[in-house]
């Protein structure tokens, strides 16, 4: 047992402290969020030395520690296992997230059940952990509903608005969708390979069937919002902005991603998966990109944005890179959790102002913030040497120089000016040119709480790319060289989507609107894809189940086809058999008939 | 097994010459200690048959559906307090005896060794139901719900009498100790189908099926809380059980008799699941909610492989707490707002704060939230299910989706939102209530860390 | 659990090593405080003067991406213009590819 185990299992049980914590004495001398934060911040210092015992010896280990069922032919164990992948992302995502946590010890400051939000974030972490570190389907199966239920109850946090109910009942209900195909791919792997332990499942299945594969990728679609299953996402956004600062970056969406890497060894032989997801990614990447460019609350242009590189990892699974995937979740989580507390202190300062239009020439009150949404938006972008070049550049040249086809790679490339368009809106709207908030103004960014998180994550979207690019021993051989004008390629439609948003923001920005129009409405009504989905839909569903189901079987046919027409049928048989009807006529008629009888068989027996 | 039975016979008089204000005390902690006695059957699981005499036996099959109905008494004496205040002290101990006597007999019922001995307490248990629900109801359509009760009951099970006797003929045993030493195999008539459909559905309509369900929701509306909870908990298992004991006898004519039930037990678990999505009443919903777990139970014990009947065990344990748990906190709503209907008591985490982490427990694991047990049985019906046919997946899938959203439809309504104004000045929860809950949810939590004790045979 | 409760103290003081003392005062404590140290005062139809303190943590924020983006670029510009020239065949001689010169034979 080495150093790196025990100091992996160390950080994971020491996360789980506080859920027990609350009922001892142990941190009274701390208020319970300030001790949570502790928590995740001492847990983050000792998740170091594994990484750094990675970055130095590249070592990965597996442990088994506790048999849950023996049922016959399959043993379920708890066991972890810890490779690149884990170890590197346990501490991507507890820094990040002890930067959230401190965040929100002032975002949340005035709620009155901040004790019982820092636990279900904490919760949400830990369940991301589980998934992250699972060796066996069932244990990332528990990882992965566990996120999705924490969602759920954080999405909901302020229940008190509808919007939220919906939203986070939304978010279960995609998030199931998705998990029918996960179950799906679990019970057809361990019909065929009778594991469900992930080295085990590699060894026996080296060209599985379509099935579970479609099954794993309809799972990472419902978890990581693409195209199709993805308007959970934004509506995600009515939870509280630290939640939206961890479900993005973080935990939960990229569960989904993460989902595919894992199991890469088993789609990387299957042509048609690697196709399908390609196609998936280049999609969700183009159409959100496409929605966050019209959209207005600035919450929901972050939201969308993080959707749109939620495609980019999806097609960078497609092209059979999943490691640089990884590369991406890990740089992503900076700048995209920096992004968010950005807003969320934007929008805190602005009293509950989330309108981009409503905000403006915010360089002059809010100086950090301003420095670090513009870092952010250029390592979200991929400005060279930034955080996001390292990973985006890198996946955008090897999906230029892979034999992928062309629509995708189009899109891609596309949706990647995209983000420099919509970024410069953002930045320009909120940032520069004259305020539009309201008179009575009250901001200061004086609070370390709000600060240093932010100072935190945005020294880290600078360096961690490089950090982390430079430390990793490649797996896949990067491209070496290609000609210009693909090298370029990335750089350029960057720049291009960065002067287009510049020109057309500042051209029009005192233009009469010009509502009615329709490529505006699809972008800005997400492609009517809510209107299909969210009332045609369940209208349709809710009404089958009304009458099909509650009216039409349940009341009608079940009821009056047993029980009704029993007693029915015994009422008639009951009243035809009985004769006390009270009628002196019936009654003079029976005695004539039974004389009439009698005097017959009398006459005819005794003759 | 005597140790069991004799105390609790002695329960009725214990509860009879107790004092009026030690009444609701003396039967409570009595049967728990019963409860934890019988504990320790959990112990020797791997013993395929406890033999304590020749009549009552215990296996791993039978040992967690024992300890389930010697668990749920303290909890159903519990649960009643409230709704039987009112009541004289008579009446009230009318009514614990008779709770004690259905314990009794649900005993009896699930170690008798015999088939004949089996259908005689099988049939007895209804007639305290019975009283129960038709006594102690809140609403006139109790007497409805009695009568749907009892005849849809005594309709399935006049049949299988017959197939019993007949079959005790044939054979000349009908111990379950013996059953899979017979050589009795059922070749494929007419005579022989029309024997098995006798023998299934009894227990089918117990479960219950779909299509033969109408006297579930009806039941679980109208009888009162501890009626609602030894429902759903014991006596639908009782189903689950029988069909697992007496599909030893019908071997080969299950594998094709059970097509048409099983697909309508996957196509009823989808209706019932949308019946639950425009449920007002909350007790309905969690009754159609059953309807719509035990179709999953009537799927895997039809499919009869090694892994359905673990899975089905599982689901059955672990539906019995989840169920009986979401009816008292149905019930501990009603006693509040003395109302089912769900919109009239909205909010409710803002007042009742503890009371709302118990729904949310709840709610999780009847969602089979992994890894509770309620996943463990889900997820072995839904394996065994897709090696049948994979396109059960379908089916299968959809209903955890279904599933998932009525329940979280049923936590919001209830306990988020902003409470009304009505409902601003109710009564705090009871320690009662709470430990109530807490005896409900513990043993789902420890299960969880080990439930090889109740996946039944492990073959 | 006594022997745990007795490290408490051991762990509030690591704890120290990590959080800053200034949060400590802020958010720290049973009290909550909003806001922070430093107040603003409100104001109306004017902008309220960032701290120096925050203009300049700004800038410093903002001239560490620069330097970090042109140091990168001085030192490691074969990442943004392409590290190795990209072969061009046209420019690839008879005698590369061993193709004779026609006068041969």
């Amino acid at each position: 047992m080495n150093l790196s185990t025990s100091s992996f299992i160390l950080t994971l049980i020491i996360l789980t402290l506080p859920i027990f914590t609350p009922m001892t004495n142990l941190h009274k001398t701390l208020p319970y969020p300030n001790y949570v934060k502790l928590i995740i911040s001492t847990s983050f210092f000792l998740s170091l030395i594994p990484t750094l015992m990675l970055f130095n010896s590249n070592q990965e280990t597996l442990t088994t520690n506790w048999n849950w069922i023996i049922a016959p032919t399959i043993h379920m164990n708890l066991n972890l296992k810890m490779d690149h992948f884990s170890i590197l992302f346990t501490s991507v995502a507890l820094f990040v997230t002890w930067s959230i946590m401190e965040f929100s010890l002032w975002y949340m400051h005035s709620d009155p059940h901040m004790s019982k939000f820092f636990k279900y974030l904490l919760m949400f972490l830990i369940t991301m952990m589980i998934l992250v570190s699972a060796n066996n389907l069932l244990q990332l199966f528990i990882g992965w509903e566990g996120v999705g239920i924490m969602s759920f109850l954080l999405i909901g946090w302020w229940h008190g608005r509808t919007d939220a109910n919906t939203a986070a009942l939304q978010a279960i209900l995609y998030n199931r969708i998705g998990d029918i195909g996960m179950v799906m791919s679990m019970c057809w792997l361990l019909l065929h390979s009778n594991t469900w332990d992930l080295q085990q499942i590699f060894i026996t299945q080296n060209h599985p069937h379509l099935l579970p594969l479609m099954g794993l990728l309809v799972a990472a679609a419902g978890k990581s919002a693409q195209f199709g299953l993805h308007p959970w996402l934004p509506s995600a956004m009515e939870g509280p902005t630290p939640v939206s600062a961890l479900l993005h970056s973080s935990t939960m969406v990229v569960a989904g991603i993460f989902l595919l890497i894992r199991l890469s060894p088993l789609m990387q032989n299957n042509q048609n998966i690697l196709t399908a997801s390609l196609c998936l990614g280049a999609l969700t990447t183009l159409f959100t990109a496409i929605c966050a460019l019209t959209q207005n609350d600035i919450k929901k242009i972050v939201a969308f944005s993080t959707s749109s590189q939620l495609g980019l990892m999806m097609v960078t699974i497609g092209i059979n890179q999943p490691h640089l995937a990884f590369l991406h979740i890990c740089t992503h989580a900076f700048f995209k959790a920096m992004l968010f507390l950005c807003s969320g202190s934007i929008i805190h300062n602005l009293n509950d102002e989330q309108d981009i239009r409503k905000m403006g020439g915010l360089y002059k009150t809010l100086p950090i913030t301003t420095s670090s949404l513009i870092i952010g938006s250029l390592a979200l972008t991929g400005m060279p040497f930034m955080t996001g070049f390292y990973s985006k550049d890198l996946i955008i040249e090897s999906a230029c120089t892979s034999n992928t086809n062309a629509w995708a790679l189009l899109t891609t490339l596309i949706a990647t000016s995209l983000t420099a368009a919509y970024s410069t809106r953002m930045i320009y709207f909120t940032l520069l040119n004259n305020p539009r908030s309201t008179p009575q103004l009250n901001m200061n960014e004086n609070n370390p709480l709000m600060v240093n998180p932010i100072k935190r994550l945005s020294i880290g979207s600078i360096f961690a790319g490089f950090i982390l690019s430079y430390n990793i021993t490649p797996t896949d051989i990067p491209q070496m060289t290609m000609p210009l004008y693909l090298k370029f390629s990335a750089i350029l439609t960057t720049i291009l989507g960065f002067t287009i948003a510049m020109e057309l923001s500042s051209m029009t920005l005192n233009l009469k609107i010009h509502y009615s129009n329709k490529l505006s409405n699809f972008s800005n009504l997400l492609g009517y894809f809510t209107t299909l989905t969210h009332r045609i839909q369940p209208h349709k569903n809710l009404l089958t189940s009304q009458n099909l189901a509650t009216s039409m079987i349940d009341m009608i046919w079940l009821e009056k086809l047993i029980p009704k027409s029993i007693s029915n049928s015994q009422m008639t048989a009951s009243s035809l058999t009985s004769n006390q009807t009270g009628l002196i006529k019936f009654y003079f008629l029976s005695f004539l008939l039974t004389i009439t009888l009698a005097i017959m068989t009398t006459t005819y027996l005794f003759e | 097994m005597l140790k069991i039975i004799i105390p609790s016979i002695m329960l009725i008089p214990m509860t009879w010459l107790s004092k009026n204000t030690m009444m609701w005390i003396n039967p409570t902690i009595h049967s728990l200690m019963i409860a934890l006695m019988s504990l320790s059957y959990l112990n020797k699981l791997d013993i395929t048959n406890q033999n304590h005499s020749l009549k009552f036996a215990s296996d791993p099959l039978t040992s967690p559906l024992l300890i389930l109905t010697t668990w749920l008494l303290p909890l159903m004496i519990m649960a009643s307090q409230h709704h039987l205040s009112k009541e004289t002290e008579i009446r009230k101990k009318t009514y614990i005896s008779l709770l004690i006597l259905l314990q009794i007999s649900l005993i009896m019922t699930f170690t008798a060794t015999e088939m004949i001995m089996f259908y005689i307490l099988f049939e007895a248990t209804l007639i305290p139901t019975l009283i129960i629900i038709t006594r102690w109801g809140n609403q006139t359509e109790r007497m409805k719900a009695g009568l749907y009760f009892l005849f849809y009951t005594l309709a399935g099970s006049l049949p299988l009498l017959i197939a019993l006797i007949y079959l005790q003929n044939s054979l000349g045993s009908m111990n379950f100790l013996l059953f899979p030493y017979n050589k009795h195999m059922l070749n494929s008539t007419w005579s022989n189908s029309l024997l098995w459909i006798a023998c299934a559905m009894a227990f089918m309509i117990k479960l219950p099926m779909y299509g033969l369900h109408l006297w579930l929701p009806k039941a679980h509306v109208e009888a009162p809380i501890a009626g609602s909870m030894v429902l759903a908990a014991i006596l639908l298992k009782l189903g689950g059980y029988g069909m697992m004991r007496i599909s030893q006898l019908l071997e080969p004519m299950t594998n094709y008799m059970a097509y048409p039930f099983i697909l309508l037990s996957l196509w009823g678990m989808i209706m019932t699941s949308s019946i639950c999505l425009r449920q007002t009443d909350l007790k309905s919903l969690i009754a159609y909610s059953s309807v719509s777990h035990m179709a999953l139970v009537i799927v895997a014990i039809l499919i009869q492989t090694p892994w359905s009947f673990m899975g089905a065990t599982a689901l059955m344990i672990a539906h019995g707490l989840t169920s009986s748990l979401l009816f008292c906190l149905a019930n501990s709503n009603y006693e509040r707002t003395h109302s089912r209907t769900m919109l009239l008591a909205r909010g409710l985490q803002m007042t009742l704060p503890l009371m709302s982490t118990w729904w949310i427990l709840s709610s999780l694991t009847n969602l089979a939230l992994p890894p509770t047990i309620n996943l463990v049985g889900e997820l072995f019906i839904i394996l065994s299910t897709f090696s049948w046919s994979n396109f059960t997946i379908i089916l299968t899938g959809l209903n955890m989706l279904i599933t998932a959203l009525y329940t979280l439809f049923m936590l919001i309504t209830t306990q988020r939102g902003k409470p009304p104004y009505h409902i601003s000045n109710i009564t705090p929860t009871f320690t009662r209530e709470n430990s109530l809950m807490a005896l409900h949810i513990i043993p789902l939590l420890l299960l969880t860390l080990n439930p090889k004790i109740i996946l039944g045979n492990l073959y | 659990m006594s022997a745990l409760t007795r490290l408490v103290p051991l762990a509030r003081v690591g704890g120290r090593l990590f959080r800053s003392g200034r949060a400590r005062a802020a958010g720290g404590g049973a009290v909550r405080h909003a806001g922070g140290d430093a107040h603003a005062g409100p104001c109306y139809r004017q902008f309220p003067q960032p701290s120096r303190k925050a203009v300049i943590q700004a800038e410093v924020l903002s001239a560490t991406m620069w330097f970090w983006i042109l140091w990168r670029f001085w030192h490691d510009s074969d990442a943004v213009l392409g590290h190795f020239p990209y072969p061009d065949p046209s420019q690839w001689t008879d005698e590369e590819l061993g193709i004779l010169p026609d006068d041969e034979d």
